[in-house]
């Protein structure tokens, strides 16, 4: 958390998901970093730290599960939110053994990742 | 994602239980279930019975560790306002029973759009039709003027096939990510049904709108099948392939389906199907 601003990293190779978050997020105060593909936003997490990620799982030609797995691995501390258009009840329970903070299925409202955000980052402050 | 299960004590409601349970366990949803009642003086005892029996049905389906809803404080609905009571309980995810008065239709719309819900689910009577106790079209008015998608469920059978029809208007992210989520919790294979007015310029936009959605799901490594319709041929195809498959049908605004399915074909197609109908928004 630099500045006391809360960072954010969105992985989802459609762009519009990205489009919608970014400028709300922002609005909100979060610094926001976007990616539509996982070789960037791996290269970017390997660069630098994020209080808070959020990845889509099923992305052509990279595995979310794999991504957020290298995320937890070099930061523990980082909140992971899986958004999944392809929801199961397996991946959502191998997401949280991974250490996921939370799990939602697409489609979903602004304001229910906005809520998950708000709590991911109450979670950090809190220590 | 969150749902809305309108439920009464009939049949048709109870058997779309496991359905229901599937999608929440699948997609970890904040759920509510509303009934809805005539009388506004106080919560019928036997319609709130009726909520905590399929709330613990709903529950049993999961086993205790993966069970993401938490247990009521109490079995007491507390009055939110007039005709209308609530009990909520919060685990990872929210698990909510309303108890409204007045009409099933209306009150569901209401619902919906207070909660700001994804997906409106409820079930649909049997052979005659798709009527609900004590009251006209329910099924029909919800997909109609609910603000969000709409699950009807006719019967609970396995269907291996979701055909959605879109035309050339545009389709919304939501209504794709929906899609993908009935045909991930189904494992069925998903066939795009393309519409085209025979006469005017739709063809084209209508052909774009196929290959960027063949491009969306190439890019997720999905196999879509692909169909391109006259809208003459829709509703014969339409009422043949209820039998065996799930039909989502994008009734968005500008949509050219919209106009070709009055709402008495919806009713006609509610009546005629054997799977379940999705519309979606």
């Amino acid at each position: 958390m630099s500045n006391g601003q809360t960072s954010i990293l969105i992985l989802d190779d459609e762009p519009i998901v990205s489009k919608r978050l970014k400028p709300s997020l922002e609005k909100k105060g979060y610094e926001v970093e976007t990616f539509t593909k996982g070789a960037d936003a791996l290269q970017r997490v390997r660069e630098r730290h994020f209080d808070i990620v959020v990845t889509d799982l099923k992305m052509e030609g990279v595995d979310g599960m794999q991504f957020l797995s290298e995320v937890k691995e070099k930061y523990p501390d980082t909140e992971v939110i899986v958004i999944t258009g392809f929801a199961t009840m397996a991946t959502a329970k191998e997401s949280f053994n991974k250490g996921v903070f939370d799990f939602l299925a697409k489609p979903f409202k602004l304001g229910e990742i906005a809520e998950v955000i708000a709590k991911a980052e109450a979670k950090i402050k809190k220590g | 994602m969150k749902i809305l299960v309108t439920l009464d004590a009939k049949n048709y409601s109870k058997n779309i239980l496991k359905d229901v349970a599937r999608l929440a366990g699948n997609t970890l949803a904040d759920v509510v279930f509303l009934g809805v009642q005539d009388d506004t003086a106080s919560p019928r005892q036997s319609l709130v019975n009726t909520l905590l029996k399929y709330q613990k049905d709903i529950y049993s389906y999961f086993s205790p560790d993966d069970l993401p809803y938490a247990e009521f404080s109490s079995d007491r609905l507390e009055e939110k306002g007039k005709g209308d009571w609530t009990i909520s309980a919060k685990g990872m995810k929210e698990f909510t029973l309303r108890i409204k008065s007045g009409s099933v239709a209306k009150q569901t719309i209401a619902v919906a759009e207070e909660m700001n819900c994804d997906l409106a689910v409820l079930g649909c009577g049997g052979k005659a039709g798709c009527e609900w106790d004590g009251e006209m079209n329910v099924p029909l008015r919800i997909a109609k003027d609910a603000p969000c998608s709409v699950l009807v469920i006719k019967q609970t059978k396995k269907t291996n096939q979701i055909v959605s029809i879109l035309d050339h208007s545009v389709v919304s992210q939501d209504s794709l990510e929906m899609i993908n989520q009935l045909v991930t919790l189904n494992e069925a294979g998903l066939k795009i049904v393309g519409v085209q007015k025979k006469k005017d310029g739709h063809k084209a936009e209508v052909e774009k709108r196929m290959v960027e959605l063949l491009r969306y799901y190439n890019d997720l490594e999905i196999n879509v099948w692909v169909k391109l319709l006259n809208s003459e041929e829709v509703k014969p195809y339409v009422t043949n392939i209820s039998r065996e498959s799930i039909v989502a049908l994008w009734m968005g605004k500008e949509s050219l389906i919209k106009l070709l399915f009055s709402q008495s074909m919806v009713d006609k197609l509610l009546e005629t199907t054997q799977s379940s109908l999705l519309i979606l928004r």
